[in-house]
């Protein structure tokens, strides 16, 4: 087969230019070679091109669906770097700010089996480091991407410590009574061992099929559900004692579907979390922003539903190690005071992004119930402070030596 | 899945006021054994809806559960109660809804649940 290959300076729209980050390197013939029948099914139909490229405006994905509301069936759209499939395309990608051309559209009949071969191919284009660049996540985390999951112990003992963090920042009592916790974005439930291994029970909830069966397959402890976190959660008013959810959330960012809006999703989620949780409880979330804008755009859905909390960073300055949470308390002290955001009724109330929008904020704290908590405590004294330094060595970790100045008492003006 | 889980959950398709208890219909129930924890029962107790969770009981074919909720008092003092809190364990920890389906009260819509795994997502019109 033979494709007319042309390459377009894309004239990168300065102001906010939506890239997506491109391997420019061979991805032409291997494409080409991998999937060969798919290559002959591109459609030539200028419609869905239209339709893909006004879609793409918000989400800035590789590859996501489209619905042809005509026939009724969804299309899995993708770009290609350097592929210049079809020329009529071309200008308006430039024009949307890509440096990517090249766009196929796939019909799907059977979006599972077809996704099979689809989703490989992009990993293999290496089209962008970010899994949610790549496809949808029910797509994305297919059975292959969720057995090389749990099978690679660097993203095991990754995921296992991220959780034990979130674990550690959910702050639940210290009296060995168990409680019940939610995993969202459970996967195949590297996270939920973590929250078993602690004694606790949980629900898990994935939208990916794949993973979910990989966390039988595992035998994990907790209850699984195949959900949308978007949709909102179905969970009864204040049952759940705390939350946790790894790496999961900005997937939330992304439009999947010619009928998603991420604000909108953010908003449900958010909001039916807040109402399934006891009061008291907190909800910690290890997330991965994509940038600033989408940091933001999490931190003040949380807020607007109704939570207290912010952003806990470990390891600011280390580009590898950094790792984020957003810690969340639902309603245990009045938000009233202080709370200049809430009731403002307005949805697009962009005061939020003042404080901090510079990227550089260690913990962000909102004078919001967090901060309250803290002085209202007494705080945890020297005997929990050399518990947890010793927990923390026997994991391995580089802690500091004990100490007179350990867990010291500071001045109160500190 | 089980009956705690069961217990909190509500079909929360647009519109609708009262999705719980979702009705069961079991194809296949197993039971696993889990480690008795009175101390997690009795933190759970005052979430859990009691006549939803006897209805599901006797779906999954366990009928041992008092009609009537028992008062908290008996649940916090239950040493010489330990036979409660065991039936209570078995149904909230231990029986399993492997194949079947949850209906939802006011729709009638069917999430079917394979391997044990309720599927929860909604059509876009259920949004
Ligand atoms: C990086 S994995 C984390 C896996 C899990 N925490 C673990 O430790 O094994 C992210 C997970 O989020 C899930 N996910 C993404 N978007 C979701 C959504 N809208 N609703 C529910 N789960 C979602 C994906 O399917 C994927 O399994």
């Amino acid at each position: 087969m033979n494709l007319p290959v042309r390459k377009v300076t894309a004239d990168v729209n300065r102001s906010q230019p939506r890239r997506v980050d491109v391997n420019t390197e061979p991805p032409f013939l291997t494409l080409e070679k991998l999937i060969p029948q798919l290559l002959k099914r591109q459609s030539t139909r200028g419609q869905e091109h239209e339709r893909y490229l006004r879609f793409r405006g918000q989400s800035g994905r590789c590859s996501e669906y489209v619905s042809d509301h005509n026939s009724s069936r969804d299309f899995l759209v993708s770009v290609f770097p350097d592929v210049n499939i079809k020329p009529s395309g071309e200008s308006s990608l430039a024009a949307s700010g890509f440096i990517a051309v090249g766009l196929f559209v796939l019909p799907l009949r059977n979006s599972v089996a077809q996704s099979c071969r689809i989703v490989p191919a992009l990993k293999t284009l290496k089209m962008s480091t970010r899994p949610e660049l790549l496809a949808p996540p029910e797509i994305f985390y297919d059975d292959s991407e969720a057995r090389k999951y749990t099978s690679s112990s660097r993203i095991v003992e990754i995921q296992a410590r991220l959780s034990e963090r979130a674990l550690e920042l959910l702050a639940l009592p210290e009296d060995d009574v168990p409680r019940f916790l939610l995993d969202i974005g459970c996967g195949s439930g590297l996270s939920g061992e973590t929250i078993s291994e602690n004694g606790h029970q949980w629900i898990g909830l994935d939208i990916s099929a794949s993973m979910l069966n990989v966390a039988v397959e595992r035998e994990v402890e907790g209850d699984l559900l195949l959900g949308d976190m978007g949709q909102g959660l179905g969970l009864r008013a204040g049952v759940i004692d705390g939350a946790i959810s790894i790496s999961a959330v900005q997937w939330l960012c992304n439009a999947d579907k010619s009928s998603h809006e991420p604000r909108l999703r953010l908003k449900a989620f958010f909001g039916s979390l807040y109402r399934c949780l006891s009061r008291g409880a907190r909800a910690v979330f290890q997330v991965y922003p994509e940038s600033i804008a989408q940091r933001e755009l999490i931190l003040r859905q949380a807020l607007q539903a109704g939570f207290g909390g912010g952003l806990v960073v470990d390891y600011p300055h280390s580009t590898k190690k950094r790792k984020e949470f957003l810690v969340l308390t639902c309603g245990s002290v009045p938000t009233s005071i202080n709370d200049g955001h809430k009731g403002s009724g307005s949805e697009d109330d962009d005061d939020d992004s003042e404080d901090e929008d510079n990227g550089m904020v260690c913990v962000s704290d909102r004078n919001r119930p967090r901060k309250k908590q803290r002085t209202n405590k007494k705080g945890k004294g020297r005997e929990w402070v050399l518990r947890k330094k010793e927990q923390s060595r026997r994991k391995g970790n580089d802690v500091p030596a004990d100490s007179k100045y350990t867990a010291r008492k500071r001045k109160s003006r500190f | 899945m089980r009956l705690i889980t069961h217990n909190m959950l509500s079909c929360n398709i647009k519109g609708v006021t009262n999705g719980f208890p979702l009705k069961i219909e079991a194809e296949k129930v197993i039971e696993k054994e889990v480690d008795f924890n009175p101390e997690f029962l009795r933190h759970m107790f005052a979430k859990i809806e009691w006549k939803a969770l006897v209805e599901a009981a006797r779906s999954l074919g366990y009928a041992e559960l008092p009609e009537d909720s028992p008062d908290a008092t008996a649940i916090e003092s239950s040493v010489d109660d330990e036979s409660l809190l065991k039936k209570l364990h078995h149904a909230l920890l231990e029986l399993h809804l492997e194949e079947g389906a949850l209906v939802c009260p006011e729709t009638g819509r069917k999430f079917p649940v394979n391997k044990g795994i309720p599927n929860m997502l909604l059509h876009e019109d259920e949004v």
